[in-house]
């Protein structure tokens, strides 16, 4: 029986191929641009999508597992089980503003971010009023361009940050790449599942 | 979609119907609407989902997701009930058609053993053969979670590590608590206690927590009369760390699946809320339909269609007429046999007429075979309609 395992397409992708060969997979046209990659064993089947199609993917049952990153994870509710915490894709969450800017000092705060819903999460933890705008892509412009006071992005090196003048005010939450898997398939395909998180872990 | 097809939703509805009648339940039809007043309590976890409207003088009024909160407001008490009904939901297409039993009685193994063998009857009845029953029970995660030193918001960090199976997160938050280490260790296998009926009841037996042992001596009784029923145990699974989004869930619960489809088919559980207690099931049909389909067993079972071309365009009229003459569906197609037409008909058979003999594809088997004309038709005439195939 062969597992279907969504991954994130790009670092996460390539530092999770490298994890699979650690643990004993055997790929042979990896390095091509085919969007389903078989092992030669034929136990496996990644799909190759975009991060936030990777929920979507396990929570339908095209694909039994998904290997995301939390950012992703934590904006969809109790769709499928987390099985396994993997050190790949591992970056922060922050809020960013422009430099010099006085946010902490706000009392209503606009948040540029592709994530609303732990941007939600942050002005309630803050206990801060304001509004949550979503964009979908370059959210650095928000402040840039005064559509918000900062933004909540993922930071991994803080190099886009500085070309366009922002700063780290505070970090959110860690985030690293998980294991999800259909709460349908983890219960049908149990020994499989298990034997591929064991030889990850 | 546009609409729905009535003649799959009968289909399910005839062998819904039929089992539900044998075990002596009467078929009701709940109401849509309830004031928002009296419901929202039970919708604690899908509130946002909720249609709401609102009446001429303000009153805000919802539209029920679910049919057995409906229930709760109604004056019935001590009946055993089932439905087809129209739930409303924000969530995915707006109006869904749900059915399901409801048993309004007391606490007894005997009725929650019953319900669970009507969902495994429906789904036999249904030929999906491939199906799982899994039982939890949600006292079991509640009694852990009560030892002293867990706080409430600790409580639910748990509950959805626990739900969610992440037992890396179940770990941490242990770690930070001052509990003991009896019942740190039964949080951490419960979260893998999950598989073959017999081998999880062990396995539960043996972390030898005492406030547990009325949950599983439940459960070996719930086993003992569900083999009584003759069920196929290998259908039957536990996991004791299940959970389900209505919070009036309180005692057994349950969910049926089926491999490659990635969602529960059908799910319900014991409830107790003030003076209602009961036990039931409900289930989408549409996705049922979609299983069914899935599974390439065609719903149209007693249909056929007779393929015509000119050729043989009077055969084929004889063949379609003596088939109605004998109480069968025919749809009279006039194509040729292609496999672009073949696929997108929906009956059980497909004829077609080449010289002296009848092709037939069964739709439900794949499978193909020939016959002569005059020998079909003769069988069609004495009525000895298994003989025709």
């Amino acid at each position: 029986m062969t597992l279907k395992i969504a991954v994130s397409k790009g670092r996460v992708y390539e530092d999770f191929l490298s994890l699979l060969k650690s643990s004993g997979y055997r790929f042979k046209d990896e390095k091509t641009r085919k969007l389903v990659i078989k092992d030669l064993d034929n136990s496996i089947n990644l799909i190759i999508v975009k991060a936030i199609d990777v929920p979507l993917y396990v929570n339908n049952a095209f694909a039994d597992l998904g290997i995301v990153g939390k950012d992703i994870i934590d904006e969809f509710d109790d769709l499928f089980y987390e099985l396994l915490n993997l050190e790949i894709g591992v970056c922060d969450l922050c809020i960013a503003s422009m430099k010099n800017s006085k946010i902490k000092e706000m009392d209503y705060l606009k948040i540029a971010t592709k994530y609303p819903k732990q941007a939600n999460e942050y002005l309630k933890f803050k206990k801060l009023n304001g509004e949550v705008i979503k964009l979908n892509g370059s959210v650095e412009l928000g402040p840039l361009i005064n559509i918000s006071d900062c933004i909540l992005d993922i930071v991994e090196t803080g190099n886009t940050l500085k070309e366009n003048g922002l700063e780290v005010n505070e970090h959110f939450k860690k985030i690293y790449s998980k294991v999800i898997a259909n709460k349908v398939s983890y219960k049908t395909k149990t020994d499989i599942i298990t034997e591929f998180i064991n030889k990850i872990s | 979609m546009q609409y729905l097809n009535l003649e799959e939703i009968n289909y399910i509805d005839e062998k819904f119907s039929k089992i539900s009648k044998q075990f002596g339940f009467k078929k009701i039809f709940p109401k849509s609407v309830s004031s928002m007043e009296a419901s929202i309590d039970y919708y604690k976890n899908t509130k946002s989902s909720l249609v709401k409207i609102i009446d001429f003088e303000g009153e805000v009024n919802i539209l029920h997701e679910d049919p057995t909160i409906s229930l709760f407001d109604s004056k019935i008490l001590n009946e055993k009930i089932y439905y087809l009904t129209n739930t409303f939901s924000w969530d995915k297409s707006i109006e869904n058609l749900k059915g399901g039993v409801e048993n309004f009685c007391e606490e007894s193994v005997i009725a929650d053993a019953e319900i669970i063998i009507i969902a495994n009857e429906l789904l036999k009845n249904l030929n999906l053969d491939d199906f799982t029953i899994e039982i939890g029970h949600t006292h079991f995660i509640e009694k852990l979670l009560n030892s002293d030193g867990i706080s409430r918001s600790e409580k639910i960090r748990l509950n959805n590590a626990i739900h969610n199976k992440n037992i890396q997160k179940i770990e941490k938050i242990l770690n930070e608590l001052d509990i003991s280490n009896e019942n740190k260790n039964a949080l951490i296998v419960l979260s893998k206690l999950f598989g073959d009926y017999e081998s999880i009841l062990k396995n539960a037996t043996e972390l030898n927590i005492s406030e547990l042992k009325p949950i599983i001596d439940y459960l070996t009784k719930l086993k003992k009369i569900l083999l009584i029923y003759k069920i196929d145990i290998k259908k039957l699974k536990i996991d004791l760390s299940l959970t389900n989004k209505y919070s009036y869930y309180d005692g057994m619960i349950f969910n049926s699946y089926i491999r490659d489809y990635g969602k529960k088919i059908l799910q319900g559980g014991r409830y107790n809320n003030n003076d209602k207690q009961g036990v039931g099931f409900s289930f989408n049909i549409l996705n049922l339909i979609g299983v069914i389909k899935m599974t390439n067993y065609n719903l149209a079972k007693n249909d056929y269609t007779v393929i015509t071309n000119s050729s043989n365009n009077e055969k084929a009229l004889y063949l379609a007429t003596a088939l109605r003459e004998n109480g069968l569906n025919v749809n009279l197609m006039e194509n040729e046999l292609e496999y672009d037409v073949i696929k997108n008909i929906n009956s059980a058979f497909i004829l077609s007429i080449q010289n002296d003999l009848v092709n037939i594809i069964s739709k439900n088997t794949n499978e193909v075979y020939k016959k002569s004309y005059n020998e079909f038709i003769e069988g069609i005439n004495s009525t000895k309609l298994e003989s025709i195939h």
